[in-house]
């Protein structure tokens, strides 16, 4: 069934047509919240959390946005929820200082393989780079959908993006020649 | 061309965001220079890093597992039921604050309507039983009236009972208020009731010339050794050289002192003495 008539049943109140755009998000939901998080357990409950929101506010979602933005509008919030909670307050620029452990990276470098690589390297990015890596290459968003879904102007949606980009490159290069001295 | 400018180029080529000139300008440069390059072809693996990620899989159905909650949620309609808990979520203890509040304002409310309605009936029941019993009085207290004597305490009850009862504000107890208020009153209208009972005797005194019981009792001799108040004695003055006359007008006006009425016996032994003089000193001229 086509996405925009399943939304439109299930906003008119029926609970299967609901159930069904609840199953054909889920795997979009838990993948973004599982990059942003970081760990499976954090990207489960936010997974839960945020279909449970999306259920209880379809009737507020307008077919102006599009579906998928709207739905990953409400996963960054709820992971940004997340953050708040765990009280991870290292802001972008302390992030940049942070020099890792290593021993911990060599070690993880030795049992991980090259997509380990860019996931740790991606768990790295401050969470804002974060998002909008994860919504620009998992969810396939573009500049104007990732502003939209993070409530962030264009040009700094581009300015994250570039310089999480130059951050991966320099983090992947620093673990190709055996880890950061 | 900056190397900001080519490195945002670079960024903006990987997202396929540059034009056709802009993609040969871009390339042009890059040849040019073997470090542009390299940062070129590092963000290019990064971003086919990013573009090959694993697909991740939740390990079990999210859906499933938060299905209950939903179904149960699902009593009504999906879509009617979100809204519903939505306006309800965020202001659930305000609405049953503002919703608690005005039922125990009714309550209150009645609570004091009835009380101060039983108060009222009660109040009037009490005064109509006053007028009833107080039958064979109404001549009396008309003939005291005419005698100049106070009865107006009956009439001035029937705006103090029924009045303030209807808008006393709300109190934590209305009713055991307003019946100590009620019990209070009555003792008040007994009171007076018994007060123009005990003004009214006077009054048929002076007709009848039959003193009361509190006036027919004898002056104890010990207070004639008593000294008189000094406020008898400064009005004695005045009216005494006026005349006789006036004295029954006197001891009709005393008797409303309570407190005054052994004075009272006192000036009247002092008045007998003074006209005894007064009689002497007359027979004296006529001698």
């Amino acid at each position: 069934m086509h996405e925009a008539e399943l939304i439109r049943m299930a906003q008119s109140g029926d609970h299967d047509a609901l159930v069904e755009l609840l199953r054909s998000i889920e795997t979009s939901v838990y993948r973004s919240a599982y990059y942003i998080l970081g760990n499976e357990q954090d990207a489960l409950d936010a997974s839960q959390e945020v279909l449970i929101r999306i259920y209880r506010k379809l009737d507020t979602y307008q077919e102006k946005a599009k579906f998928s933005t709207w739905v990953q509008r409400i996963v960054s919030n709820v992971c940004m929820d997340k953050f708040r909670a765990k009280k991870e307050t290292v802001s972008i620029d302390e992030h940049e200082l942070i020099i890792p452990d290593r021993n911990n990276v060599e070690d993880e470098i030795l049992l991980t393989g090259l997509s380990n690589d860019i996931q740790e390297a991606i768990g790295r990015l401050p969470k804002q780079y974060r998002m909008v890596v994860v919504l620009r290459y998992l969810e396939d968003l573009s500049y104007q959908e990732i502003a939209e879904a993070l409530d962030l102007p264009l040009n700094t949606v581009k300015s994250y993006l570039f310089r999480a980009r130059q951050q991966l490159q320099e983090l992947l290069y620093d673990y190709q020649k055996g880890g950061i001295g | 061309m900056t190397n900001e400018e080519i490195f945002e180029l670079m960024q903006r080529d990987l997202d396929g965001d540059l034009s056709e000139s802009e993609q040969e300008l871009l390339h042009r440069l890059i040849q040019k220079d073997a470090d542009l390059q390299l940062m070129y072809n590092r963000l290019k693996d990064v971003s086919q890093q990013l573009e090959h990620l694993p697909p991740v899989v939740p390990p079990i159905s999210i859906v499933d597992s938060i299905l209950p909650k939903l179904e149960l949620a699902a009593a009504k309609p999906a879509a009617v039921k979100s809204t519903v808990n939505e306006e309800i979520l965020p202001t659930l203890e305000v609405k049953r604050e503002s919703s608690s509040l005005p039922e125990s304002k009714k309550w209150k409310r009645m609570k004091v309507w009835m009380a101060s309605l039983g108060s009222t009936a009660v109040a009037a029941s009490l005064l109509v039983g006053v007028l009833f019993s107080g039958g064979d009085g109404k001549k009396q207290e008309v003939d005291s009236f005419q005698n100049g004597t106070d009865i107006t305490p009956a009439v001035v009850e029937q705006p103090k009972t029924l009045g303030p009862n209807a808008p006393t504000p709300p109190s934590n107890n209305p009713i055991s208020s307003n019946s100590k208020e009620e019990e209070d009153k009555t003792k008040k209208s007994t009171g007076t009731a018994t007060k123009t009972k005990s003004k009214r005797p006077p009054a048929k005194n002076v007709q009848k010339q039959t003193p009361p019981p509190k006036k027919t009792n004898p002056t104890p001799p010990p207070k004639k050794a008593v000294p008189p108040t000094p406020v008898m004695t400064d009005d004695q003055p005045s009216g005494w050289p006026i005349g006789l006359e006036e004295n029954p007008d006197r001891e009709d006006k005393e008797p409303a002192n309570d407190d005054k009425d052994g004075g009272g016996d006192k000036q009247e032994e002092k008045d007998k003495g003074k006209n005894k003089e007064k009689k002497k000193d007359k027979d004296k001229d006529n001698d």
